[in-house]
């Protein structure tokens, strides 16, 4: 080595060690598309957001709304939320906050030309006043039971997002324990510890959050100690040795989404009750959870998350049953044929196509399944193609069988009202069945947290014998952190909550 | 000469005209659109329809054309559809990566295929000549995305040298502070570039070697080769002064095709790498189908490539006299 090489090297080093500040550099998959929490569309998003901004209410790990911008609240009504604002926090800039700032945020949000992807949450809300400066009063149209849970909303300074307009998102002021440094697009995420946060200072100084869309990298990255930390979407097959890693802390839970086939019930085959049981008994979501994912996922149930207040186990479970799925399909007049072995209706073979997004395990499921809907004298066609085009047909309802998930499901609401109801906003298979209506339109409105868990139980347990929906799996959620990380807390919905406490020990 | 580069940068404008309408249409041919893909799987066909009207999609696809061709004219690209910033600010940011990323590839490429080639052309038929032609083989075969993951796998994680993504401080940055004679942010850079770069470089430097062997083998028979070495000229003038410089020109023709295809494959090379270059902004934008990406990056492509080429042009007439421009 030359004696500048040397010099060099050693200058390399020497910055290094100058560095006292503590980084902790995070991956992840995708960027997120804006940082203004009105507009959020993905999860880097709403990560994002958990370290920017506060919202009125945080969930906890069950989901169970916890002070944040709002130290306390009640209901003095069925359809009136009184919240009192946390006093003396301010904005990154500087700003003071208060309740026209609660009051802006909402507003915006449910303001159609803002387009909100959120707006959906929170339409039942009629009216958002600010009571005096600490104190802010929601007014209900009917009373509407998820509201609590998705007061999670950062709240942004009005006066600050009022001049931005539009780019308010490139350059985020939250009241959150860290704030924006830097972001290069496509790049680089920036965060300083924010030392003014009323929770306290965070213990790291800084976090570098990088998108690595290839799963494959970004472990690597991970392993070779240029991330501190990953979380989900991870490979199922590289879980077991990521978790013997004795540099690495892996950990795991279900997490808040599930993956389904959507049967559409306008479809001429799949509109018989009988034909989409049958498919149900067909379908070895043990098998496909142990054996294409490892067990990362969970086979699923009904809508109902386990792990949260109101799963119940009410839901019909369909164990693999080819026998059972014959006896469905013959009485459904899809008689067994001699060639072929493809069963057929007045001369029509009995065919189905499955589609799914291009995702190497999603691919795989609906290969498996192919497989196994065949013994049963189905002709079973696959097919995968990317999101947008997929998600375009599934949305107008040109499609037969579609393998697709659900994610953040925070509320039982959130994953079923607008998929069930025979109104439903995303109930594309249109199903439709007038006592699901009823118990789901109950369960949003009833305030009684333990009637809303029995209507949920007998909503679930009639959608699953009508299985509009096959509920394959329940999604995992995967963290995984150096050893150097401590303090770090699992959520299921993947919140980044507990990244204020985190402390890196190198 | 500046008459004919002149004449050449007015072609430009129908050639980004042509470009500009084939993306327009192919995007509006395949199916998905913005809108499907913002609303993901929690939104409804009235709603989609809705936001199509907004974003003024519903439209007959030739008025849409002729509006964002007049928008484009005035230096208006629109915005990103899922990242509300403005097409000219991603491109702004995305830009200096990409050519970066692309330059330091193509100098890669030069400094050893030239060499290779020359060494390849002169040890005609040796042992040399024949593992040289066999890996190059080797590197016109292999898809970048293979080895690209193979590079990371031994050098991240098995060896643990360079960082497996993303990029340092810039090029340019690290050049400066050399300059004030601070010379760890340069080696920062070149650290995270290095790798992407090999990668890209890796697919060119094949090409361009199995070019420079046989242009340097057609140069090396001809009559005035042996002349000069009748002459008794030195070996060494010979091959560089006499053959090289005469074998150049093909070479100087594909080596600026090769700048153009890596940025082709910088699409690749940037997806694997999380480098956040012009490639991986259109990778997402096509995903997302956002159009007005889409359409802003490939017109930025197509202008850089048919740049390239003129220059490639112009570097004719200084490799040999004898042409002449007119």
């Amino acid at each position: 080595m030359s004696r500048t090489s040397v010099a060099l090297l050693a200058a390399l080093l020497l910055g290094s060690a100058a560095q006292a500040q503590t980084t902790m550099n995070v991956g992840l998959d995708v960027d997120p598309g804006t940082m203004d929490p009105r507009m959020i569309r993905d999860t880097s998003a709403q990560r994002m957001q958990e370290l920017l901004f506060n919202g009125l209410v945080r969930l906890d790990p069950k989901l169970k709304p916890q002070p944040a911008l709002a130290t306390a609240w009640r209901y003095t009504s069925p359809t009136v939320l009184e919240l009192d604002l946390r006093k003396n926090v301010t904005f990154h800039n500087g700003e003071k906050f208060t309740a026209d700032d609660v009051v802006y945020t909402y507003n915006t949000v449910l303001d159609e030309k803002m387009a909100s992807p959120r707006r959906s949450f929170y339409t039942p809300i009629s009216k958002i006043e600010a009571v005096n400066p600490f104190k802010v009063r929601f007014t209900l149209s009917k009373p509407f039971a998820p509201l609590l849970q998705y007061l999670d909303l950062g709240i942004l300074p009005k006066d600050t997002a009022t001049k931005a307009g539009a780019d308010f998102g490139n350059a985020p002021i939250g009241t959150g324990p860290f704030k924006l440094v830097r972001w290069q697009k496509g790049g680089s995420i920036e965060l300083a510890a924010n030392d003014k946060y009323w929770g306290g200072k965070p213990k790291v100084d800084r976090l570098v959050i990088r998108a690595i869309p290839d799963n494959n990298v970004r472990m690597v990255a991970l392993e070779s100690g240029e991330l501190d930390f990953i979380h989900s979407p991870i490979s199922p097959q590289d879980l077991d040795r990521l978790a013997k890693s004795p540099k690495l802390n892996l950990q795991r839970t279900t997490g808040l989404g599930y993956t389904y086939l959507n049967l559409n019930t306008k479809d001429p085959v799949l509109s018989d009750k009988r034909v989409r049981q049958a498919l149900a008994y067909l379908t070895d979501r043990q098998t496909i959870s142990n054996d294409l994912f490892y067990g990362m996922d969970t086979p699923g149930e009904s809508f109902l998350m386990p792990g949260t207040a109101y799963f119940s186990p009410t839901a019909k479970v369909y164990k693999p049953n080819l026998a059972q799925a014959e006896k469905l399909l013959t009485a459904a007049g899809w008689v067994a044929s001699t060639k072929g072995g493809i069963r057929t209706k007045g001369g029509k073979p009995l065919q189905i196509q499955i589609v799914t997004n291009i995702d190497p395990n999603r691919q795989q499921v609906i290969e498996f399944l192919q497989g196994e809907w065949r013994k049963a004298g189905i002709d079973v066609k696959v097919r995968a193609y990317d999101f947008a085009a997929m998600i375009t047909d599934l949305t107008a309802g040109k499609y037969q069988v579609s393998l697709v998930g659900l994610l953040n499901l925070t509320d039982p609401d959130r994953g079923s009202y607008q998929q069930f109801t025979t109104t439903g906003t995303s109930n594309y298979g249109k199903y439709s069945n007038p006592q699901v209506d009823k118990l789901l339109e109950q369960a949003r409105t009833s305030t009684s947290s333990i009637v809303r868990k029995s209507l949920y139980g007998q909503a679930a347990k009639v959608i699953t014998e009508d299985a509009p929906y096959i509920f394959v799996l329940n999604q995992g959620y995967v963290a995984i952190s150096s050893k150097a990380v401590t303090g770090y807390t699992l959520y299921p919905s993947g919140s980044w909550y507990s990244f204020e406490n985190i402390t890196l020990r190198r | 000469m500046l008459l004919f580069i002149a004449r050449r940068l007015m072609q430009f404008v129908p050639v980004m005209l042509g470009v500009l309408l084939i993306v327009f249409l192919i995007l509006r041919l395949i199916p998905g659109d913005p809108a499907a893909v913002l609303l993901g799987t929690e939104g409804s066909e009235a709603e989609r329809l809705r936001l199509m009207h907004v974003m003024g999609l519903d439209r007959p696809a030739p008025l849409q054309f002729l509006f964002y061709v007049a928008r484009t004219l005035t230096g208006d690209f629109g915005r990103s559809i899922f990242q509300g910033d403005s097409v000219l600010n991603l491109l702004q940011a995305a830009v200096p990566a990409t050519t970066e990323l692309a330059v330091l590839a193509l100098i890669i490429t030069v400094l050893v295929a030239v060499p290779l080639g020359v060494v390849s052309a002169v040890r005609h038929r040796s042992w040399t000549d024949v593992t040289i032609t066999f890996v190059t083989l080797l590197g016109v075969s292999m898809p970048l995305v293979w080895f690209g993951i193979l590079a990371i796998l031994l050098f991240s994680q098995q060896l643990g040298w360079l960082p497996p993504f993303g990029r340092g401080p810039s090029l340019g940055e690290g050049l400066t502070s050399l300059l004030r004679g601070q010379p760890a942010l340069l080696l920062e850079s070149l650290r995270y570039a290095i790798l992407p770069a090999v990668t890209l470089a890796f697919g060119s430097i094949a090409i361009v070697v199995r070019l420079t062997r046989s242009s340097m083998l057609d140069v090396l028979n001809l009559d005035y080769v042996r002349t000069a070495r009748a002459k008794g000229a030195a070996p060494r003038t010979i091959i560089v002064r006499h053959a090289l410089r005469n074998a150049l020109i093909p070479i100087v023709t594909i080596v600026g095709l090769q700048f153009s295809a890596l940025l082709g494959g910088a699409i690749v090379t940037e997806t694997i790498f999380a480098w956040p270059g012009v490639g991986r902004l259109i990778v997402n934008a096509i995903s997302q189908r956002d159009y007005p990406v889409v359409q802003g990056s490939v017109v930025f492509v197509a202008l850089f490539v048919s740049l390239v080429n003129l220059l490639v042009d112009v570097s004719y007439a200084y490799l040999n006299p004898k042409i002449r421009y007119s």
